[in-house]
């Protein structure tokens, strides 16, 4: 069975080159109208979704479009672009097209990354909307900084995890 | 001393520990001590340019904003006279501006010291990391000064053309939207891959399923005897299989 994997001497440089201009394209995509347009409309989808989960449990918000209310106390949230996952969806999928790796895989790893990054920002924005709600100081901190970071560094050794996993299976492949 | 962090469970899990306590120690204690340090490199850089002199300062105001009192870039004289004194003679020339920003920005452009601590923390401790972390965090400050004056460009932009050109509005619009979404995240993660060759090792290369071999104690000169004298069984192989034991 022919592995798409390469020499050992160029995989660090050619994963790096890669990645770099595949985020280059992905971000570079999300600025174009269209893209904007429907990762607006996936922003109102995880707002339903929010709204839907929070009434499963008791809870009483109204949902519009990309806000999400609370009918309690009228606090609100809006989720923007760069809270929908999308930033970190194209920092993995680069990460994982860049890897040498063969397709299937690639593209196993592509979703399976996806649902649990979006299941986790869907946990973050929650947390957040209550968060706001009890104590508004600490939200702009937990918003920008603290979720953001924990985002990365789940994304980070969720890469390794995958690329661990595509690496035993081609050693399995190679001792079969 | 060396503390073995042979799987991304171990990792993670010690990473939600320690990223916390590194974004505490960021808030609390080091914040102002790093942007102060940001805008004094910065001060000195403006001072560097051409006809900057004395009113050339950056202060912190009352409300947390930074004013940036720079001298005027020479493009934008005709366009600065035109708007902030029309009816003035042409003898009379606007030679300094002053920009407020919000200095949250410029927080945001230091919150990537507490993730890549926290990542270089959480990977295989040695007395590589001591150095992963001094040349990272040195990096990432010259990062944020680039970042803070990547921002300033394109705020005088917004008020005034410094680029006419649609490319060169493109690349600053791009470049001001990967420098405040996607750099601050990113720059931590690549660093800190580029800067620790046992997280490195451990993330890229295939890991011996058995006990640790001698090989693992040294990934950079082992994946170096991997290239040169096992070239051909590793390309035979396939895969990225540095420090795979017998």
């Amino acid at each position: 069975m022919k592995s798409s994997l390469p020499s050992p001497a160029t995989p660090l440089r050619r994963f790096l080159v890669l990645f770099l201009l595949l985020c280059l394209a992905g971000f570079g995509l999300l600025q174009w109208p269209v893209v904007d347009r429907v990762a607006t409309q996936f922003s109102a989808l995880l707002v339903t979704v929010s709204a839907g989960l929070i009434r499963l449990f008791g809870g009483q918000v109204v949902n519009q479009q990309t806000i999400l209310r609370s009918v309690t106390n009228g606090f609100s949230v809006r989720m923007m672009n760069g809270c929908n996952g999308v930033h970190v969806s194209v920092l993995w999928a680069a990460a994982v097209l860049a890897f040498p790796a063969p397709w299937r895989r690639k593209a196993s790893g592509l979703a399976a990354g996806m649902v649990v990054i979006h299941s986790l920002n869907l946990v973050r924005f929650l947390v957040l909307f209550y968060v706001g709600q009890a104590q508004s100081a600490w939200f702009d901190f937990l918003h920008v900084y603290a979720a953001e970071s924990l985002m990365m560094f789940v994304t980070l050794a969720l890469f390794w995890f995958w690329a661990q996993t595509v690496l035993r299976s081609a050693s399995g492949l190679d001792a079969g | 001393m060396r503390v073995e962090t042979r799987s991304p469970g171990g990792f993670l899990l010690r990473g939600l520990v320690l990223l916390p306590a590194m974004l505490a120690l960021w808030w609390l204690l080091l914040l102002h001590p790093l942007l102060e340090m940001v805008r004094v490199s910065a001060e000195l850089a403006l001072r560097a340019l051409p006809r900057a002199g004395a009113p050339t300062r950056i202060t912190e105001e009352t409300g947390g904003d930074w004013a940036i009192r720079m001298p005027l870039p020479s493009p934008l004289e005709a366009a600065a006279r035109q708007m902030f004194a029309p009816s003035q003679t042409p003898r009379v020339k606007t030679r300094f501006l002053t920009l407020r920003l919000p200095r949250q920005l410029f927080i945001r452009f230091t919150m990537a010291m507490p993730l890549f601590w926290a990542i270089v923390l959480a990977a295989p401790l040695s007395w590589r990391t001591v150095r992963a972390m001094a040349a990272g965090t040195a990096l990432l400050g010259v990062l944020a000064l680039a970042s803070s004056a990547l921002y300033v460009a394109h705020t005088l932009q917004q008020q005034m053309p410094l680029v006419s050109s649609r490319a060169g509005v493109f690349l600053l619009d791009f470049s001001h939207y990967l420098n405040t979404d996607a750099l601050p995240y990113v720059a931590a993660i690549v660093l800190a891959l580029w800067l620790h060759a046992d997280l490195r090792s451990q993330v890229f290369f295939r890991r011996p399923a058995g006990p640790a071999q001698p090989e693992d104690r040294q990934p950079a000169r082992a994946q170096a005897v991997e290239g040169r004298g096992r070239k051909g069984r590793g390309k035979k192989r396939g895969g990225i299989s540095k420090g795979a034991g017998p």
